[in-house]
């Protein structure tokens, strides 16, 4: 969707265009969130974050939308930076209502390593690369049963498929994953 | 490593491994997506809502259904509330007392400060509730009359009268009545308006400059006459002019005060309910501060003012009997009568002068005897006249003699028996050239160097071969005349240097 045929649905009726936006665009904005605050939010934290993400959408829709390009990349923007500031809030309201331990001090000296931000994005593509190499619809259930937590019966949904059949695969699919990783060092 | 969760590499994931990831996201229930419209659409409002507010500079107002959400808990030292209080109440307590204290010394009077003289007579009674309240005139006399019957409880009996009388300071000086000079008319206040709202006329008051007037009344009959007598007084710290009118010369008339805010309007009495107002002005004033010699400058451009920025316009030469004669810069005489008078600007009266030529009004400009070598002509800042008296004494023709210069062209000036001789070069280029060559006569009248159609203009140009000279015409004319110690140049055929002043080397 460009922003030119987001206008014209914002002449047309701003509440339509706004559902449009959360169906087109709803699944897209939580894996991002999803991604962000994989670690630290609920799922209360990462729907109101989503919530957040298309009010901002919104707003933008009111007051630009002249350019031709096509809004994903702005929504995808939107949505990672308030997904960072609610890992922040989220991350410093733990912090707050935690008390830091003397011995835990020393870990407030910075907790950013450049080696360790390259190691994990090399492994994060050689991981993919692997589950990649699972097939469909193998690569999609482990996915989303051990990056997105879903339950089975979700799954099975999303999958078409029975909740025993997507057991089986799954099981299987990490026996086949578990090896692939072995062979090059790595382990789950 | 191996206690990492493998899984939890893949947050934060970067851009190509994010596509992967979201390929891969579960479908979202239409139940959940709905929720996230609601949500969207309640923050989008509120969102919209405070944009607007803010954008129009509008409160924020909340209603009961209305809520806060997200906000960030943040816990601070039990202590820290108590502590402020306890320090606001401090400063309040603090600035309490220092207000009171600075008041209460602002208000003790010493014994010699702020003792308030009163400028009228006041004389007050009380008989049976009834209490008269007369006022007398000019502050000569101040009387206060206090009587304090006894109370209806019979407990403070006592019966007392105070009398006070302050004489304010009468000065033996006087003061001259030139000024006030004219017919006045006498106003006095209509019902219980002030003077400034539709005043009555009582008539009308002719002051003489030999201090002495004449009062008729509104329907031309006469009041009185007599002398006036002038003086100071002070009251309360304050000096005032004071004017008295005597009928024949004897019998005091009525009086008031001249304070000068308006130069036009005499207060009689001090209960703000008569005054004379000036309506003409009977005598101009001498024209003596006038004569002498002045230079007519004007703004060069228009629009800078004279103050900053002037050419050369003229002399003009005053002289007594209201007589003068106007030279402007190309040596056009000009001879008619001047006429002094006043005129009443912002309540301030100022001085003029107009020129007028075969009785028509030529120009005029204001005296400021403060500033008593300028006359500023008309009110745009644009001309002046500026006293140059001296100057026939000062300048003769040998002044000019000399090298003048401004920028590339210069004026050499050479005595040549009772003649003198002007060249003048104006550089061109490297390459070209004009030169003018003018023989001149000094005009006692003007004070001007003079060539009648003696100057020659050559157009010269420069090569390596030698230069070629070009004449331009003859029989040209032109006039010099040096203002303030400058060299003017009237090129009377091309005015080439209109406006220029060149300096002597």
């Amino acid at each position: 969707m460009t922003s030119r045929e987001l206008a014209a649905m914002m002449q047309r009726s701003p509440a339509e265009c706004h559902k449009a936006l959360v169906k087109e665009y709803g699944r897209y904005v939580y894996a991002i969130v999803y991604n962000k605050l994989r670690g630290c939010g609920t799922n209360e934290d990462m729907e109101e974050c989503v919530s957040d993400v298309f009010a901002d959408i919104f707003l933008k829709c009111d007051f630009d939308l002249s350019a031709e390009n096509d809004i994903k990349y702005l929504i995808s923007t939107i949505a990672k930076r308030k997904a960072i500031d609610r890992f922040r809030s989220i991350s410093a309201k733990a912090k707050h209502l935690t008390d830091t331990a003397e011995d835990d001090m020393k870990e407030l000296v910075s907790d950013f390593s450049v080696d360790e931000h390259v190691d994990r994005s090399v492994l994060r593509q050689v991981l993919l690369d692997k589950i990649d190499e699972l097939g469909e619809p193998d690569s999609t259930i482990v996915i989303q049963k051990f990056y997105y937590n879903r339950k089975y019966k979700e799954i099975a949904q999303s999958v078409k498929m029975t909740d025993t059949a997507v057991r089986a695969r799954c099981s299987r699919a990490l026996g086949k994953l578990r090896t692939k990783l072995v062979e090059i060092g790595m382990t789950i | 490593m191996k206690d990492m969760k493998l899984f939890d590499i893949l947050e934060n994931a970067e851009n190509n491994s994010m596509d992967r990831l979201i390929d891969k996201c579960p479908e979202i229930s239409d139940k959940q997506l709905d929720k996230i419209l609601a949500m969207s659409e309640k923050k989008y409002k509120m969102k919209k809502k405070g944009l607007r507010s803010t954008m129009s500079e509008n409160v924020i107002k909340m209603n009961g259904n209305d809520f806060v959400e997200g906000v960030e808990h943040s816990r601070r030292p039990a202590w820290l509330a108590p502590l402020s209080i306890a320090a606001s109440v401090v400063l309040v307590a603090g600035i309490a007392i220092g207000s009171t204290v600075f008041m209460k010394k602002n208000n003790k009077k010493s014994d010699n400060d702020h003792v308030i003289v009163p400028g009228v007579t006041v004389t007050t009674s009380t008989v049976k509730d009834t209490v008269t309240i007369t006022t007398a005139k000019n502050g000569k006399v101040v009387t206060s009359v206090v009587t304090v019957p006894s109370s209806e409880t019979g407990t403070m009996a006592v019966d007392a009268e105070v009398t006070t009388s302050i004489e304010p300071v009468v000065s033996n000086e006087t003061w001259d009545v030139v000024d006030l000079a004219g017919d006045w008319q006498y106003q006095t206040a209509s019902d219980s308006n002030t003077l400034e709202y539709n005043p009555d006329t009582n008539g009308y008051v002719t002051i003489n400059t030999d201090s002495t007037y004449v009062y008729y009344s509104d329907d031309g009959k006469l009041v009185s006459s007599g002398n006036i007598i002038t003086g100071y007084e002070e009251i309360g710290g304050t000096r005032h002019k004071t004017i008295s009118f005597y009928n024949g010369g004897s019998e005091f008339g009525f009086g008031g005060y001249y304070d000068g805010n308006d130069v036009d309007v005499i207060s009689l009495g001090n209960g703000g309910t008569a005054r004379l107002v000036r309506g003409n002005y009977m005598v101009s004033p001498s024209n003596s501060a006038f004569v002498g010699k002045w230079t007519y400058q004007v703004s060069p451009d228009g629009f800078t003012s004279v103050d900053q920025k002037s050419s050369y316009n003229g002399v003009i030469e005053i002289y007594p009997g209201g007589v003068y004669k106007y030279t402007n810069p190309y040596g056009d005489v000009t001879e008619g009568a001047t006429r002094v008078g006043y005129e009443k600007i912002d309540g301030v009266r100022r001085t003029t002068i107009d020129f007028y030529y075969n009785t028509e009004f030529y120009f005029g400009g204001y005296y400021d005897p403060s500033n008593p070598d300028v006359i500023t002509i008309g009110n745009g800042g644009m001309s002046r006249l500026i006293r140059s008296e001296d100057t026939n004494e000062i300048y003769n023709g040998d002044s000019f003699i000399g090298s003048w210069s401004r920028g590339r062209c210069g004026i050499e000036i050479t005595k040549n028996g009772d003649k003198y001789d002007v060249v003048i070069q104006w550089a061109g280029s490297a390459q070209d050239g004009s030169e003018w060559h003018y023989t001149c006569y000094y005009d006692e009248g003007s004070g001007f160097l003079v060539s009648e159609a003696t100057g020659v203009k050559k157009y010269i140009t420069y090569s390596a071969e030698g230069s070629t000279e070009e004449i331009k015409y003859t029989e040209g004319r032109a006039k010099f005349a040096i203002d303030d110690g400058l060299l003017v140049w009237q090129d009377l055929d091309e005015h080439v240097a209109d406006g220029m002043m060149f300096e002597l080397f």
